[in-house]
């Protein structure tokens, strides 16, 4: 795979954070919006190790490729989380933004489309990852214009409920950091920006979407499993046009590119893994994807992920640069034991 | 890459302007600018088009199936995204708005009118009666009111929802506290103007005073509503900002002002209401909440 800009990883990690954002299911006010903060945070320490790691450049590839059983098992964790999100897919967007095209024929076009994206690569992704930007910035201006009047600043109150519920629920929204660790491998500059930058921004985003629900939808929320979508259909800027239609055009190009985002890095790491099959490895494994996820007793995202993102982006990264750490503090002990030796015997 | 570029920009740009223009022409859809909805027996639905007549109504179990009826009837099939006006006699509250919000894209901005449908649509003119409650919010005559805010209105503990209804006798509306179940209670002219003090509203208007030298006009410039809850009584500050710089005019109005709340808030306990969100600071404090309860309110207006 080529080289990816510092720019484009920023902006697929948070297109594919952002889709997981607009289906959270529950809200329990303020409290949440400070435990996503706090997430937030911990997550920024969490990334501290595949940074660092990440400065020797092909050191993740030089360790699934000496440990081929660790690079299946991020394989496995991109294909369960990719079937939970046809699931998440399958529930959330037919109610709530399809309504009137067809609940199949929907779910067939956006499948058909990921298999064409999913065909083009990663590096395509990222290319195109920079004008879906755009067109998510302008939705969020519209959410923001259209809600601003009627936000009411009287519904929210500072609680302490929800916090654990609110680092919980990020944590688990939080997938695209093992993406993150594997994709830093390919970058050159600039890294701890893209990272950084990431999750910042989608946290902002989050607490953003949680602040207009609790200040614009109120109660109405209760009606809804998912209160983006009831924050969409109150936020009407235009009274004689409707938004839905950018509103809809946003939530499949994002959902577009969270399942190209997985395809794409099972694909990478199958080229490491196993070349000679590495060909089709990202449309196959759209197609697993799509078994996984027709298999019932799939795991939650919410259990997928808590187990996975500790282990896969923070311990493994972290193990890895404790096993560097240490090679080096031995290479520097016999350098300078075989100095000695040298000034011991030949001076 | 530069030529790509440069042509690849204006074709995305001529993509956003056909989407959806492929499979059905707009002669295909019914567009409604009001609509109204009866439950005696069965569900009667009611349309008028823009620039139309009013439709002849269709009756069915459910929003779902009268909206079916209508595209049979009508050719067509029937889009209330842009509708206006929705006309509720009481009959009909929660569920079916709760259905045309949700599942038919109704716009929670749409304006609720208090009638009975059957008459209203005989003989219909929505686009003079939005634009006169409209005007009536604007110029501080009524408080504003639309379709989400009657929603969370009946979600609510109180389930009642202010919604402005015609009045032969004046030239704006008036207002009715509804209950979901559909009792209701029409608001004196006192307190449907203090509700408009004791609600979110956008000042920017001017207004009559009785004086001792007669009627006098005073300029409103803003007007902001703070509410706080402290020991389970609620405080509604009410802060104006006037262009009149004469004290006399200043108390008048103060003296008005506090005159109309106070009317308002006594004929919403009557009627065992809550259209000024008290519920939502009653909650910050968690106090446990019952139709029955009657929150300590007080009221305090300062004039600029």
């Amino acid at each position: 795979m080529n080289k990816i800009h510092s720019n484009q990883l920023f902006c697929i990690l948070l297109l594919s954070g952002a889709w997981s954002v607009i289906c959270i299911p529950a809200l329990s006010g303020t409290g949440q919006i400070l435990g996503i903060a706090a997430a937030c945070l911990m997550q920024i320490l969490f990334c501290l190790p595949m940074l660092a790691l990440a400065k020797q450049q092909g050191s993740f590839e030089k360790m699934i490729r000496s440990h081929k059983i660790l690079g299946i098992c991020y394989i496995a964790f991109f294909l369960l989380w990719g079937a939970q999100g046809f699931v998440q897919l399958w529930d959330v967007a037919p109610a709530q933004l399809l309504p009137t095209s067809g609940k199949l024929i929907a779910a067939i076009l956006i499948t058909l489309t990921c298999i064409y994206t999913s065909s083009c690569g990663l590096r395509a992704t990222a290319r195109a990852a920079p004008f879906v930007m755009g067109l998510f910035f302008l939705s969020i201006a519209v959410l923001i214009l259209g809600a601003w009047k009627r936000i009411d600043l009287s519904r929210i109150a500072l609680e302490r409920t929800g916090f654990w519920d609110g680092v919980q629920i990020y944590n688990a929204l939080s997938g695209e950091l093992v993406i993150a660790f594997i994709l830093l491998d390919k970058i050159k500059i600039k890294r701890s920006l893209a990272i950084n930058s990431y999750l910042l921004s989608k946290a902002a985003f989050c607490i953003l979407i949680l602040f207009l629900s609790i200040t614009v939808s109120g109660r109405l929320t209760e009606l809804t499993d998912y209160p983006f979508f009831m924050l969409t259909t109150l936020s009407q800027p235009l009274q004689g046009q409707r938004a839905d239609a950018l509103y809809i055009l946003v939530f499949v190009m994002l959902y577009i590119m969270h399942i190209t985002l997985q395809t794409g890095v099972v694909g990478h790491l199958m080229e490491i893994l196993f070349p000679a099959i590495s060909r089709y490895a990202s449309p196959a494994s759209l197609f697993i994807m799509l078994l996984l996820a027709w298999m019932t007793n799939l795991p939650t995202t919410q259990g997928i992920t808590s187990i996975a993102l500790p282990v896969l982006a923070f311990l493994v990264p972290l193990l890895l640069r404790t096993k560097q750490f240490a090679k080096s503090i031995r290479k520097q002990h016999s350098e300078t034991e075989f100095r000695n030796y040298d000034q011991e015997h030949f001076l | 890459m530069k030529t790509k570029l440069f042509f690849s920009i204006p074709f995305s740009i001529v993509l956003f302007l056909f989407t959806g223009c492929s499979t059905e022409s707009i002669a295909d859809r019914v567009y409604t600018q009001a609509i109204g909805l009866t439950c005696n027996k069965e569900l009667s639905l009611y349309t008028q088009g823009f620039d139309e007549d009013s439709r002849e109504p269709v009756t069915g179990a459910s929003i779902a199936e009268v909206l079916r009826c209508e595209e049979s009837v009508n050719g067509g099939r029937v889009f209330v995204g842009h509708t206006e006006l929705l006309c509720l006699d009481g009959t009909c509250t929660l569920n079916p708005t709760e259905e045309l919000l949700f599942q038919q894209g109704l716009s929670p901005a749409c304006k609720i009118l208090y009638t009975e449908p059957d008459a209203y649509f005989e003989n219909a003119d929505s686009t003079a009666t939005v634009h006169m409650i409209r005007m009536s919010e604007q110029n501080g005559l009524l408080s504003s009111t639309e379709l989400s805010t009657a929603l969370q209105e009946w979600q609510g503990v109180w389930e009642t929802a202010l919604i402005p209804m015609q009045k032969e006798t004046q030239d704006y509306p008036a207002l009715v506290l509804l209950h979901k179940d559909g009792a209701c209670l029409e608001l004196s002219d006192a307190a449907a103007k203090g509700m408009y003090w004791l609600r979110r509203n956008t000042g920017n208007f001017t207004m009559t005073l009785d004086t001792a030298d007669g009627e006098q006009d005073i300029s409103i410039a803003s007007c902001k509503l703070k509410k706080t809850i402290q020991n389970q009584k609620l405080y509604y500050e009410i802060k104006i900002k006037t262009k009149d710089s004469h004290e006399e005019l200043r108390n008048i109005l103060k003296e008005m002002i506090l005159k109309q709340c106070h009317a308002a808030i006594s004929e919403m306990h009557m009627a065992n209401a809550d259209v000024i969100g008290m519920q939502d600071l009653l909650e910050h404090e968690n106090i446990e909440l019952n139709k029955d309860f009657k929150p300590e309110l007080e009221i305090s207006v300062i004039v600029n």
